[in-house]
This record gives structure tokens, C-alpha cells and sequence, in this order.
């Protein structure tokens, strides 16, 4: 069953088209992934799909509702969760605290209950902490729960942004180039990871310029350039494609 | 065996600091029976007055990141709604210091929505032009505020008819506004909401992202922080018993500002520390006579530059964990 399905997704910058009526299905318990060279578009598609830009034209059905033009904070509600190219922790908050503000929208103590100290509040309070903690165990990041963010190493860091968009018990999760500047061993982590996710339930759009990775985990492979999708396929597929090789290596290739 | 040492540890931090703020407590409750002059009690009331100021605009400016200069505004607003509501209507304290309180809410809340559109320098603009907004208004509706004449003869608060008009009434009707400043905004900074408004500081695209209403929790903010900033307000109406438009100048927003960035953005202690150094260093630099406030202006600046994140240091809020969670913990580590 597919859970999200994009239809002649476009996005004009001006006289730029950025996304070029793209054709996207994404099914449950899938990893798919989106590859090109760099300004194909990918991160602009990322966009629309998580309501930062509204697109120019075309339809994006999330589990079987049409969602285009939803504003951010409605589509992590919805169950779509994402992380981002250059991370975006919340630096001076902990790495518990992170995960917990990845929660928002499933918990709902307000003003008065937070003041008052409810019994409903700290019993949310608390099993968001058991919650995130057992989260964090996943990626071996329980023994820093009151670390700044800002103080983990760079690969850490990419881990906890990918937890705090679990945090949220998305039905899909949209990871944005999540090996970028890792070395070989954090990526080789990195996919063990994603695969576990697959096997938690979770389905992966994912983006990514670490070929290995992509080839390696992925079901189906979406590829752009220009905008524009140029093949979709299984990595098998995706590897033995004219132009894909063309759109990576030039003609006569 | 490390978690468990760390909870020890945890304990041990957690009793003493305890001990220290039941001693502060003690002794600041003995405070008005120490035969101070009435100088010195006024100073404190003044540093009371001043921490709730301060705290309410740190939940803006420090906690959730926007930056205000139109704090004096709610302040004005919530004494002259006080001044009038009990001049004219003879209403007591605990009413106008209340109807005060929801009306400089009500403002922030107007003052909240530009915060949609608008961010820093831009923001700050706007905080600034509706801080003179208010002074203007004060200063010109004859009918409402006698203008430049200002309001005298405001009643001292009176409950149960017991008359809090002495030094010590004033002492702990201040004391305990302030005391319940500082557990609700600790409170709210240690909840939910308190995440939300630090969330949107550190990165408002990524708190978007984790479904924080960022729209929503801005204007909240700026309500919340009206509200105290108005209390303090109806306070000090019924305290110098006068006000006029003079005292609720941009300066005055300054002033508070000074305090929440000289204790530290995002830190309640620093505000409580930062108020009660601004509103006594003054006097303790009167010996300098005509030099007081360049020495005043020399020490903010090399402040600023030794320890920019203020006395305190910036927000630090760790998410308590009761025994409940971290037995968990342990027990996973067990097995």
C-alpha cells in the first residue's frame, strides 16, 4: 500500500523550475531513495514535501490524504518526521531535551498544567523521559542525556537528529544526506541503523550522495537531475542505467 | 554502579543547594525586623520589584529569543490600570493589581502578533515604538492619566482590613509577588511550553519542524511576560502611591534589559542576581557623586566584554529526572 504517492510535483523559483513535475510512491515499510548531483532539486522536493514551500503545481497524498501547501508544523502531526542536510539540533538544549521537544506534538501539557504541576503533567513528563531514553539507547547516546547538543561529536550529532524525528513516532521519516561528512566507519553505523529502522516498522525517504549507502539499503531508487526524474528502479537498475551514468558522468561515459 | 554513583551525586548537589535556599529564605524573611533603615528596605523592594521585571522579560528575550525594548510598557500599563482602577473606583489592591496584570496580558498579546512577521533588529523596533506609544499616551489622555500631572494619592493595599501600607507590609507583599514570579516562570521554563520558547530561540525552522506552533507560542510568551511586567507594575503604583509618565521612559525598558543581559540570557538566578546589582550599585557608587553613573556605564561594559553571557551564563534547564525514570535506567544497565 503506498503511503506516499506525489503526482507532478513542480516548484518554480521564478523562471527557475527546481522541480520539474516529479512522480514519486513511496510504500510502507520501504527505504526509497532520491539521488542526483548537486541542485537537482532534491532537498527543494524535501521541501514541499514537509510544507516549508508550497508547490508551484502538483499533488502530495500522505496516507491517503492530500497534503500540499501544509503548513511545517502540521506534518510532523500528520506522521511525517524529517531530519536536515546541515544539521539543526537545538545547540543549547540537551540531548534529552532534544528528543523531548521531538515529542511536541504527541504530548500536550499546557500552560496551566506545567504551573501547576499536575499529576497529569509529570506523569507525561515522565514517560516522555522513559520514552526518549529508551530511543537514545538505540543509538548508544543514553549515557549523554545531559550533554549539550553542541557538545557531541559530529556523527553523534547526526544520530540525535535522526532520534528526535523518531521522537515523534513518524509513519515515515525523511532523512536529508544523513552520512554527509561522516567517515567510512559512522556511514557503515549509519546504514546498519537505517536498516534497523526498517525493521522497527519505520518507512525511509531518504537522500543521500554516499552511493554505497543508497545502493546497499535502498528498495527503489528515485533519481534527478536538473529538476527533472530521470530513471527510478531498484539499485540493480538504477546502476545499469544509460542515463543516470550519463547525468553523473557526462556523455561517453 | 555508574549510574547509581551518578544519582548519588545528583542527590548530594540537589540537598545542598537545598540547605542554601532554605537559609536564604530564612534569612531573608528576617530581613524587616533588622532594624534597617528605611533606605536600605526601600533599595530591597526596589530589587523586588525589579526581579519580576526582569524575569518576565528574560522569558522573551532569553528564554524564547525575541528581543523586547518595550518592557516598560506593560509596566506603565499595569500601574496606571492600578492607579485609576483604585483612585477612582476605590478598589482594593488585590483587584486592580489583578485587573493590571490582565490588561498589560491583553497588550502583550497585541504586541505578540507583529511577531509573526517580524524578527530581531525589526522586532525590536516595534517593542521600542509601542514602549514611546504608551508613554505618549500617558503623557497626553488628560481625561485618563492627568497627563505630566500624573496620579497622585494611590492607597496603599490594605487585606482583611489589616493595612500592608508599613514598611514590613510592603516587604512581604513584594516578597511574595516575587516568590511566585519566580516559581511560575521556573516552572514554565521547566515544562513543555518552557522547551517550545527554547526551541524557538536555538533554531525556529527546526522547531517548526517538531510541530511547535511557533506563531502561537511567540505571542505566549510575550503574554505571559505582559502579565508579570504588569503586576510589578500595580505594585509599584500602590508602593510610591504617585506615578507619572516619567517613570515608565525607554530607559526604563533599558534598564530591564541591562538586568536580564547582565545576569544572564536564560538564567533565573542571573535575573534575581542581575536586579539586585543594577538597583543597588547606583547607590553604592553615590560616593563617586558626579562620576556614579560613568563608573556605572564602565562596569556594564567591562562586563560585557569579560563575560558576555552574562554572570549566570546562558539558559541552562536540565530536565529533572524523578526516581521512577532513573531506576529505570539502572535496571536496564543491570541486565
Amino acid at each position: 500500500m503506498s503511503l506516499l504517492q506525489v503526482n507532478n510535483l513542480t516548484k518554480r523559483f521564478g523562471g527557475l523550475v527546481a522541480v520539474d513535475s516529479v512522480d514519486l510512491v513511496v510504500n510502507k515499510s520501504e527505504i526509497v531513495s532520491i539521488i542526483g548531483p548537486n541542485g537537482a532539486g532534491k532537498t527543494t522536493f524535501f521541501n514541499m514535501l514537509t510544507g516549508i514551500y508550497e508547490p508551484t503545481t502538483g499533488s502530495i497524498k500522505f496516507d491517503g490524504k492530500n497534503i500540499e501547501g501544509i503548513s511545517p508544523e502540521k506534518v510532523i502531526d500528520i506522521g511525517m518526521a524529517r531530519t536536515f542536510q546541515n544539521i539543526r539540533l537545538f545547540s543549547n538544549m540537551t540531548v534529552l531535551e532534544n528528543v523531548i521537544v521531538g515529542m511536541h506534538t504527541r504530548t500536550s501539557n499546557g500552560l496551566l498544567h506545567s504551573i501547576l504541576r499536575t499529576k497529569k503533567f509529570k506523569h507525561e513528563e515522565d514517560g516522555c523521559i522513559d520514552k526518549a531514553i529508551e530511543l537514545l539507547s538505540t543509538v548508544n547516546l543514553d549515557s549523554k542525556l545531559d550533554e549539550y547538543a553542541k557538545n557531541l561529536a559530529y556523527g553523534e550529532q547526526r544520530r540525535l537528529e535522526i532520534v528526535r524525528a523518531l521522537a515523534s513516532d513518524p509513519k515515515l521519516i525523511l532523512l536529508d544526506e544523513p552520512a554527509a561528512g561522516m567517515n567510512p566507519q559512522e556511514t557503515h553505523e549509519l546504514m546498519e541503523y537505517i536498516r534497523k529502522l526498517k525493521q522497527m516498522g519505520f518507512t525511509v525517504l531518504l537522500i543521500e550522495h554516499d552511493m554505497k549507502l543508497v545502493m546497499n539499503i535502498s528498495d527503489r531508487i528515485y533519481v534527478l537531475d536538473h529538476g527533472a526524474k530521470i530513471a527510478e528502479g531498484t539499485p540493480t537498475e538504477i546502476q545499469n542505467n544509460k542515463s543516470v551514468i550519463e547525468a553523473y558522468l557526462g556523455k561517453g561515459a | 554502579m555508574k549510574t547509581a554513583l551518578d544519582n548519588l551525586k545528583g542527590k548530594s548537589t540537589k540537598n545542598s543547594l537545598k540547605i542554601i535556599i532554605i537559609i536564604a529564605i530564612a534569612l531573608s524573611l528576617l530581613v524587616p525586623f533588622l532594624n534597617l533603615s528605611s533606605f536600605v528596605i526601600r533599595m530591597i523592594i526596589m530589587v523586588g520589584i525589579y526581579i519580576i521585571l526582569g524575569l518576565s522579560l528574560n522569558l522573551v528575550t532569553g528564554f524564547a529569543g525575541q528581543l523586547s525594548l518595550g518592557h516598560a510598557a506593560f509596566y506603565a500599563i499595569g500601574a496606571y490600570t492600578s492607579a485609576i482602577l483604585s483612585t477612582r473606583f476605590e478598589m482594593s489592591f488585590f483587584i486592580t493589581a489583578l485587573m493590571g496584570a490582565l490588561l498589560a496580558a491583553f497588550f502583550g498579546f497585541l504586541l505578540g502578533l507583529p511577531t509573526l512577521k517580524l524578527e530581531g533588529a525589526y522586532l525590536a523596533i516595534v517593542t521600542l515604538g509601542f514602549c514611546e506609544i504608551v508613554r505618549i499616551v500617558a503623557l497626553n489622555w488628560m481625561g485618563l492619566t492627568r497627563g505630566p500631572m500624573g496620579i497622585p494619592g494611590i492607597p496603599a493595599p490594605s487585606i482583611f482590613g489589616i493595612d500592608l501600607g508599613t514598611e514590613v507590609g510592603y516587604y512581604f507583599l513584594i516578597y511574595i509577588l516575587a516568590a511566585a514570579t519566580i516559581i511560575t516562570i521556573y516552572r514554565i521554563v521547566n515544562s513543555r511550553v518552557g522547551r517550545a520558547f527554547i526551541a524557538i530561540r536555538e533554531d525556529e525552522l527546526a522547531a517548526q519542524s517538531m510541530g511547535i506552533n511557533t506563531t502561537m507560542y511567540k505571542v505566549l510568551a510575550f503574554t505571559i511576560a505582559a502579565f508579570f511586567a504588569g503586576l510589578a507594575g500595580s505594585f509599584y503604583a500602590h508602593y510610591v502611591t504617585y506615578i507619572d509618565p516619567q517613570s515608565f521612559t525607554f530607559d526604563e525598558s533599558i534598564q530591564i534589559l541591562s538586568i536580564v543581559i547582565l545576569g544572564g540570557m536564560g538564567s533565573i538566578p542571573g535575573t534575581i542576581i542581575g536586579a539586585l546589582i543594577l538597583v543597588t550599585a547606583p547607590e553604592f557608587l553615590r560616593s563617586l557623586q558626579d562620576y556614579r553613573m560613568v563608573m556605572y556605564g564602565a562596569v556594564l561594559i567591562i562586563m560585557m566584554l569579560t563575560r558576555p553571557q552574562g554572570i549566570m551564563g546562558a539558559s541552562k534547564t536540565k530536565i529533572k529526572r524523578n526516581k521512577l525514570a532513573s531506576s529505570k535506567i539502572s535496571n536496564k544497565g543491570g541486565e
